[in-house]
């Protein structure tokens, strides 16, 4: 049995819900580990292929110039930055065609999903880390980013 | 093949040292750093670094699909790993090449087979290499007991998966053989997953010594000369020198021979070690292992020999001829190194790690300092300890040992401990200026003091 996609979203829904603290499952040739105390994204899903067609075009490297820096970006204060829980390709929506799991203005859950990031077919969920709205997003879909590279800004909302 | 971009795939003062490799070949460098080392000496050097994880090494320079996700993403046609971390790791040589990235260092079958020390022995004989007096694996108690009696104590028990001096148990006489063997063997299970054994006689008087090799994929293949690296702490090498001056002249032109042979055998290609165990009581030589990458102790073999042997390693995995023979190599002088690590010798070795608040490397004629140690910089607790490298090159030893005297004496760190009292102590030792040490030297010196 392989998991689709979308058990797998349905999974990582169901245990938002509970209070199963660490997951690890393996169908087929998929492994999914879900953690909630791990220090890095909450959940980790990796897979043999990308759900779907062909990956979005990732800029060619070759003809990037090798000393661009990913630029530290301005944050302004009382901002949460979602920064890259590993190296690799920043993926916004999750699957290519399908709508961003979220865009500039709309609110997000503490441990909603905001991107994925690949790394050498498997692809890590990142998680907003905070409730609040998103102020501004940096890296683009299919971009290269680095470990700990802001990925986009999180106003929080009063807890109250 | 061109390789115009390089992934560093390691740290410390060899990320630097590659990174002026890369330079001088006007090749790209984007350096893989932990977020430890985000602002390390390399990271600023280089045209460009990477972040790739956190700071534990199985996180990050261990983490081999960070490593290539940034290689990949950085549009980097070639990996080179340095030494330690995944240099002589098989399966990243393999996915290297799976994934269209050349890893700078042999093929991945190559580094399988001799980083295997049984297997490693079986190819060394086949070539006619000596090997120390010994069995192929042990399977039984029973054949132990025979093979020790033929051979005659003391025995070592090695295990097959180990190195670096590690899983290494000696045996005195018949009645310590059984405990041993079984405490081996469960030691090797545990510690490198695979109890199997072997032995081989214990050489009492040995020298470390070591032959640089280079091979390239147009069948060309190159000795640099020997090292002599006999001065070690718990088979961890403190003091090393080349070339071998004083082992016999003959023996040392064997040992050269005998390695480019076993190079030549297993189609090698980069930059190899293969290393020997000279028994000074028979004047004979054992072959022990070869190290299937760049050692840390090369520079002294670049000083006697005016070579760039990283650069090199780049050029020959680019496909490129090795770019001398091996009658244009020419040996000249005696060149000596000593590893500066951050080390406590009063509190039995102990890591020193913290900030250095004053860096201040020794400078002059012939001396030559790898270092990416600065003011200020703080040592992270994650690595190993070593600060840097401090290289000597003299006309001859006497005055290659004379400016290693003359450097550690200038040389000062403060902030942190260091190690470099303890190499002064050495180095200015009769025994060190009359050559008469043996691997052993260093610890009964520790225990005399």
């Amino acid at each position: 049995m392989e998991l689709t996609h979308e058990d797998v979203l349905n999974i990582l829904e169901l245990l938002e819900g509970s209070d199963v603290e660490y997951l690890e499952l393996a169908a087929g040739g998929t492994k999914l580990i879900a953690d909630r105390n791990g220090a890095g994204p909450g959940i980790r899903t990796a897979t043999g292929e990308r759900p779907s067609a062909e990956p979005p075009p990732v800029a060619a490297p070759d003809s990037e110039d090798v000393a661009t820096q990913p630029e530290s970006p301005q944050v302004g204060p009382g901002l949460v930055t979602v920064t890259a829980p590993v190296v690799g390709v920043f993926y916004r929506s999750p699957e290519p065609g399908a709508p961003p799991f979220t865009e500039v203005g709309e609110s997000v859950a503490e441990d909603s999903t905001v991107g994925l990031v690949e790394v050498m077919k498997m692809f890590n969920g990142v998680t907003a880390g905070a409730s609040g709205r998103v102020t501004e997003i940096f890296a683009e879909n299919g971009a290269f980013v680095e470990f700990g590279e802001p990925l986009l800004t999180i106003r929080p909302e009063s807890a109250a | 093949m061109r390789i115009g971009r390089v992934l560093i795939a390691n740290r410390g003062e060899i990320a630097e040292r590659i990174v002026r490799a890369c330079r001088t070949l006007g090749i790209e460098s984007v350096v893989a750093v932990s977020a430890a080392d985000k602002d390390s000496l390399a990271a600023q050097r280089a045209d460009r670094a990477v972040c790739i994880g956190p700071a534990q090494v199985s996180e990050s320079y261990l983490n081999q699909d960070a490593l290539l996700a940034a290689a990949l993403g950085t549009g980097a046609d070639a990996i080179h790993p340095g030494y330690g971390f995944l240099a002589e790791n098989p399966a990243f040589a393999d996915a290297c090449e799976r994934h269209g990235v050349t890893f700078v260092g042999p093929r991945g079958e190559t580094v399988r087979t001799m980083g295997n020390k049984l297997a490693a022995r079986e190819v060394a004989e086949r070539y006619g290499v000596p090997v120390v007096p010994g069995s192929a694996h042990i399977a039984r108690y029973e054949d132990a007991v025979k093979i020790a009696g033929d051979i005659g104590y003391p025995v070592l028990f090695k295990a097959a998966a180990g190195g670096g001096g590690r899983g290494i148990r000696i045996v005195h006489g018949p009645d310590e053989l059984r405990s041993t063997f079984e405490h081996a063997s469960a030691e090797g299970a545990a510690a490198f997953g695979d109890g199997a054994l072997y032995l081989e006689r214990y050489v009492a008087a040995a020298r470390h010594i070591e032959v640089q090799v280079f091979a390239d994929r147009h069948g060309n293949v190159l000795h640099l000369g020997e090292r002599d690296c006999s001065m070690q702490r718990r088979y961890q090498k403190i003091v090393e020198e080349a070339p071998a001056a004083l082992i016999p002249e003959e023996a040392r032109a064997s040992l050269s021979e005998s390695a480019a042979v076993l190079t030549k055998g297993i189609d090698y290609e980069n930059a190899g070690t293969v290393e020997f165990l000279y028994d000074e009581d028979r004047g004979e030589y054992y072959f022990l292992e070869m190290n299937t990458r760049i050692q840390v102790e090369h520079p002294v073999t670049e000083e006697i020999t005016g070579l760039d042997l990283v650069a090199m390693q780049l050029q020959v995995a680019a496909g490129d001829p090795l770019p001398v023979t091996q009658d244009e190599v020419r040996f000249t002088g005696h060149a000596i190194q000593c590893r500066i690590t951050a080390e406590s010798p009063e509190n039995g070795f102990r890591p020193a790690p913290g900030r250095i608040v004053d860096w201040r490397p020794p400078e002059g004629p012939g001396c030559r300092v790898d270092t990416h140690c600065h003011d200020g910089y703080l040592v992270p607790p994650f690595y190993d300890s070593l600060l840097a490298k401090l290289i000597v090159h003299g006309r001859d030893r006497a005055e290659a040992t004379e400016r290693m005297r003359v450097a550690l004496r200038r040389f000062k760190v403060t902030g942190i401990d260091t190690n470099i009292d303890f190499l002064a102590f050495l180095t200015a030792h009769p025994d060190f200026a009359d050559g008469r040490f043996t691997t052993s030297w260093v610890e009964r010196q520790l225990s005399d003091r």
